[in-house]
């Protein structure tokens, strides 16, 4: 029986050549926005951890506060589940770190140390997003005896729009994808059935079932899906190479990924053409 | 007449259209197992709207139509393909599918039923040969004259085995000798035990014909 469907499609494909071109066409235009989108998600990710690797907060401590009452300090600290480091710095490495980034010239005028000690602390790598460094900071800075609390507020932030204006991109772009090629794929086997509408309306009366009717003009849809996943990811892979070569190092799609896409396209191809097919079995 | 000779019972079908066009009134009569019986009527009596109700492409207003026992009429959608299997069609225009070749004509209606390959050929290859057609196996339909083309038509409705061959007009587009023809292939068939229900309108084709007729005039049998 599925032999019989495989030959049925090819040969439906063969018989309809121009219009199936065009579907598979559209198709791989679909899926290729749509892996470019992914491939962008992906990149954008990969930057947004390696910059999260990087994200501290770092709580000033007042002149009041002592060796002793720092570490009680960080110990309490410690103690909030977000956090996975703190460390004491204390006036004079604060001075040596300065010093060392912007040489002696900027302190020499001042008789005093007028730098604070600090607590570095670090976050649990799922806790570096803006709002949680927020939440935190603000915990920290009421705590007595911190002056001040400091943390990449700004570009935290902007990164965390960025990504979610990405994940929100390729979402929308996946429901556009969807349903264009959903409907692309209802069109043409829409008009692969009115070619083939005799040998349909012979099939029905010599007792074929619905199912064994529709499964050619499924597998046929099935077909410009994947075609047109496989053509896209080509397509994407031309263009991955490229911009890797010309311009900056990016990420591919993994090989599941990509095995994701030609399935999704069969499947968008499989389910456009069972909704163009409903109720015309009989 | 014994419930189990029964092939096709059709008893008390109307069938009307739009609330007010009377295609069908009050029709009835049966075919036994084997029997040959001729659908008579000018155009318009309401034979190809009998044989539509039959294969139930379409639904009678009253009445109900059995097939080997098995009421068409309230047959669940999912029991129709298995309804149809029982019959055999062949219309008036043969219906061929004109791409494909006089076997690949034939053998699709045992591959949609699910028949084995090695199966088919064999099926294809014997309905062919009773029908005289056996050498035209690879030709496709264009080729074929026009009574060819009908005989390759009777041979698909064969393939099946079905227990009624259901024949609506088989010779309209024929002229009398090849129409005879055919006539002769259906009383052939018929004589190796498939029941037949041949509609026509032409009365002087089946003049002399000993099988019991029933007559529709407007949609009433008379």
């Amino acid at each position: 029986m599925l032999g019989y469907a495989i030959k049925e499609a090819l040969s439906s494909i063969k018989r309809t050549k121009l219009t199936s071109l065009a579907a598979t066409l559209t198709l791989t235009i679909c899926l290729f926005l749509l892996g470019l989108f992914l491939m962008a998600y992906m990149n954008v990710k990969d930057i947004a951890s390696k910059v999260r690797g990087r994200v501290q907060i770092e709580a000033f401590l007042s002149d009041q506060v002592d060796q002793k009452a720092a570490h009680a300090l960080a110990e309490g600290i410690r103690n909030i589940s977000a956090v996975s480091a703190v460390s004491y710095v204390d006036k004079e490495m604060a001075l040596e770190i300065f010093r060392k980034q912007f040489g002696d010239q900027a302190l020499r005028v001042l008789e005093t140390n007028p730098l604070p000690a600090s607590l570095k602390i670090e976050l649990r790598q799922k806790d570096r997003t803006f709002s949680q460094v927020k939440k935190i900071s603000q915990e920290i800075a009421a705590m007595p005896g911190v002056m001040d609390v400091e943390y990449g507020r700004q570009w935290l932030s902007k990164l965390d729009r960025l990504l979610s204006g990405v994940v929100a991109t390729t979402l929308f772009l996946g429901l556009i994808v969807a349903s264009s090629s959903m409907l692309v794929v209802a069109t043409t086997i829409r008009l692969a059935f009115h070619a083939r509408k005799e040998a349909v309306e012979i099939m029905t009366l010599v007792g074929a079932t619905p199912e064994s009717i529709a499964r050619p003009f499924v597998l046929e849809g099935a077909i410009y899906g994947f075609l047109g996943a496989l053509l896209g990811s080509i397509l994407l892979l031309f263009l991955h190479g490229l911009l890797s070569r010309r311009l900056v190092e990016l990420l591919f799609l993994p090989p599941s990924l990509l095995m994701g896409l030609l399935l999704f396209g069969a499947l968008l191809g499989a389910l456009g053409s069972a909704i163009s097919l409903r109720g015309t079995g009989r | 007449m014994n419930g189990d000779q029964v092939i096709l019972d059709v008893s008390g079908v109307s069938k009307i259209y739009d609330r007010k066009h009377c295609a069908l009134s009050k029709v009835s009569f049966q075919v036994s197992r084997g029997e040959f019986v001729l659908l008579v009527g000018p155009c318009g009596a309401g034979k190809t709207t009998l044989i539509r109700l039959i294969t139930r492409e379409e639904l009678p207003t009253e009445g109900d139509i059995r097939v080997a026992g098995q009421k068409v009429n309230s047959l669940d959608r999912r029991d129709i393909p298995r309804m149809r299997r029982k019959l055999g069609m062949v219309f008036q225009d043969g219906k061929l599918l004109t791409e494909r070749t006089i076997f690949e004509n034939i053998a699709f209606v045992l591959r949609v039923t699910g028949a084995r390959k090695k199966e088919i050929s064999k099926k294809v290859i014997s309905a062919l040969t009773l029908v005289g057609l056996a050498h035209k196996v690879s030709a496709l339909p264009h080729q074929l004259s026009g009574g060819e083309q009908q005989r390759a038509a009777i041979a698909r409705a064969l393939v099946n085995k079905p227990l009624l061959l259901l024949a609506d007009e088989p010779t309209g587009n024929l002229d009398p000798d090849i129409s005879m023809e055919i006539l002769n292939l259906f009383e052939k068939i018929n004589r190796f035990g498939t029941a037949v229900l041949l509609a026509t309108h032409d009365t002087n084709l089946v003049r002399g014909l000993p099988h019991r007729r029933v007559q529709l005039v407007d949609g009433r049998m008379v």
